[in-house]
């Protein structure tokens, strides 16, 4: 048989790990509750279908204009190349909003300078990491529609 | 303890170290109070009533308990109204103003060496009085 | 390798070396009380409830708006959508009645053992000054969650306030901000709540607890100047 070797656990010291644990669990029942209740609640702006932009004689050709869809900025853009596209108008790289260069005809974001190809999103110069995302975008019975982000909300890197 | 023979010795009071004895003791206390809030917080969570309406006065408007006392008493003092078409208003406003400028000063009224309550018959039934009638006039402001 | 005891016990003696930290924990622990001097706790259960009221009254401020459009909303989002926001608003309100209950017990404690005598009359004119505040923080939270109960009961009160005579309206008109409660009053009182009487309370509470320290509690069974 194999003989146990237990320390004797003294009474002194059983009160006081009973002690050190009661507080530590009281110091833990305080703070759990105010952490979660720190916890920002979800979006209340939730995506409720998509939403009306405007008419589309409001986006002439080689024209840019932010929108806000579900408080978001989206900039709709018009292209001879593209046609009518939207595209999340805030940057990848420091999240500024970005603004449509007349005279380029390109997406242009005033923070670093970083300039987006409207008819894909994706980076031609600057330090953007990634290219905008896309937006659904449709024409139906004369109003131009935003809907959801097209795929990867973070969308592709361009030339890969 | 018992110095009969001369009470005017000065008497050596019994200590008790504040630390750890005192805190200790402070500690439970304040550990059961917590459990006491969270308890009643749990029990009778705060309220909300409609929004607040300027055009549109609810029934039985009431303040804060703690404000009652005063608030029952402003009623009260209407009882005042032979002295003058002011003096329900005015009595009612300055009577406990006085009496918190009173309790406020109250180091400098009362001046005697005494301490202890017991020995002080004067202010013991004083304090007795004053808490039964602001006890009294709080209720009755909760209930009318 | 690290030895974190050894670590801590560097940092400690490093301190230590610079300023006599332990010298003024030993100086503030070691003192004695009175054994006849039975406070209840009374005055350390307020301290405790103004510390809850601190705690809560700062988590409360990160979410609530004050202005009467956003107000009573933004309680309601406390109340209903954050995690455990009931109950940190719940033992806000449970604690501010606490506190002043635990405020009069003490004060009828000092009355009774006759606390107040000489040499502690700066002590007691402290700690009325930190009643009034105490009543100040009830009467400006009081309207905050911007219902029908908290507009009316402000209503009335700043109304009674208006009845003292000379400088009544002055006082009505000054207190609500404007001539009737608005959003001008909604974020005076709100200012007032979490700025002014915080900090106020905050110091009159540490000249209250210095000149506790420094004079001892009074022994109610001797009498003054013992």
């Amino acid at each position: 048989m194999t003989e146990f070797t237990v320390k004797p656990i003294r009474r002194r010291k059983s009160i006081q790990l009973l002690l050190g644990f009661s507080f530590i669990a009281t110091i833990g029942g305080v703070l759990a509750p105010i952490i979660a209740y720190l916890i920002p609640r979800e979006n209340a702006a939730a995506y409720g279908g998509p939403s009306e932009v405007g008419a589309p004689e409001d986006f002439p050709l080689n024209s840019g204009k932010i929108v806000s869809v579900n408080d978001k900025p989206v900039i709709i853009v018009n292209t001879k190349a593209g046609g009518l596209k939207a595209f999340s108008a805030i940057c990848t790289h420091l999240g500024c909003v970005v603004t449509w260069n007349e005279r380029k005809g390109i997406i242009h974001s005033p923070c670093h300078d970083g300039l987006f190809n409207p008819v894909n999103g994706s980076v031609i110069s600057g330090p953007p990491p990634r290219p905008l995302p896309q937006y659904e975008l449709v024409v139906k019975e004369g109003k131009v529609l935003v809907g959801k982000p097209l795929g990867n909300i973070y969308g592709e890197r361009s030339g890969e | 303890m018992s110095r009969e023979s001369e009470p005017a010795a000065p008497r050596e009071p019994d200590l008790l170290p504040f630390w750890p004895h005192y805190v200790l003791s402070e500690f439970i206390a304040w550990y059961i109070v917590l459990g006491v809030l969270i308890t009643l917080a749990a029990l009778f969570p705060a309220g909300l009533e409609e929004k607040a309406n300027a055009l549109q006065t609810p029934e039985h408007v009431k303040p804060e308990w703690y404000f009652l006392a005063v608030y029952q008493f402003l009623k009260v003092a209407s009882v005042f109204a032979s002295l003058g078409s002011e003096a329900p208003r005015l009595t009612g406003i300055l009577l406990p103003a006085i009496g918190m400028a009173l309790l406020f000063f109250l180091p400098f009224l009362d001046r005697g060496p005494k301490r202890p309550a017991r020995r002080r018959p004067l202010l013991l039934i004083l304090t007795i009085l004053i808490l039964a009638v602001v006890i009294a006039l709080t209720v009755w402001g909760q209930y009318s | 390798m690290l030895n974190p005891t050894r670590v801590s016990q560097g940092l400690l003696a490093w301190i230590e070396e610079r300023i006599p930290v332990q010298a003024w924990i030993a100086a503030s622990l070691h003192v004695t009380i009175p054994r006849s001097a039975h406070t209840f706790y009374l005055g350390g259960i307020t301290l405790f409830c103004f510390v809850v009221q601190g705690t809560t009254g700062i988590l409360l401020a990160l979410y609530y708006q004050p202005t009467p459009e956003t107000a009573y909303d933004s309680i309601l989002v406390i109340m209903n959508q954050l995690n455990f926001g009931w109950l940190i608003r719940s033992v806000h309100a449970w604690s501010a009645n606490l506190m002043i209950i635990f405020c009069i017990l003490h004060l009828l404690r000092i009355v009774l053992q006759g606390a107040y005598k000489k040499p502690r009359e700066i002590t007691w004119l402290v700690g009325m000054g930190l009643l009034f505040l105490t009543l100040g923080f009830g009467f400006t939270g009081y309207l905050l969650p911007w219902d029908q109960r908290a507009f009316w009961a402000t209503t009335v009160g700043t109304e009674i306030a208006g009845a003292v005579p000379f400088i009544g309206d002055f006082v009505r008109q000054f207190l609500r901000g404007g001539a009737d409660v608005s959003a001008a009053t909604l974020t005076r009182f709100f200012g007032v709540h979490v700025l002014v009487l915080p900090v106020a309370l905050a110091g009159l509470l540490v000249l209250h607890l210095l000149l506790i320290h420094q004079q001892g509690l009074a022994d109610p069974e001797g009498d003054e100047n013992e």
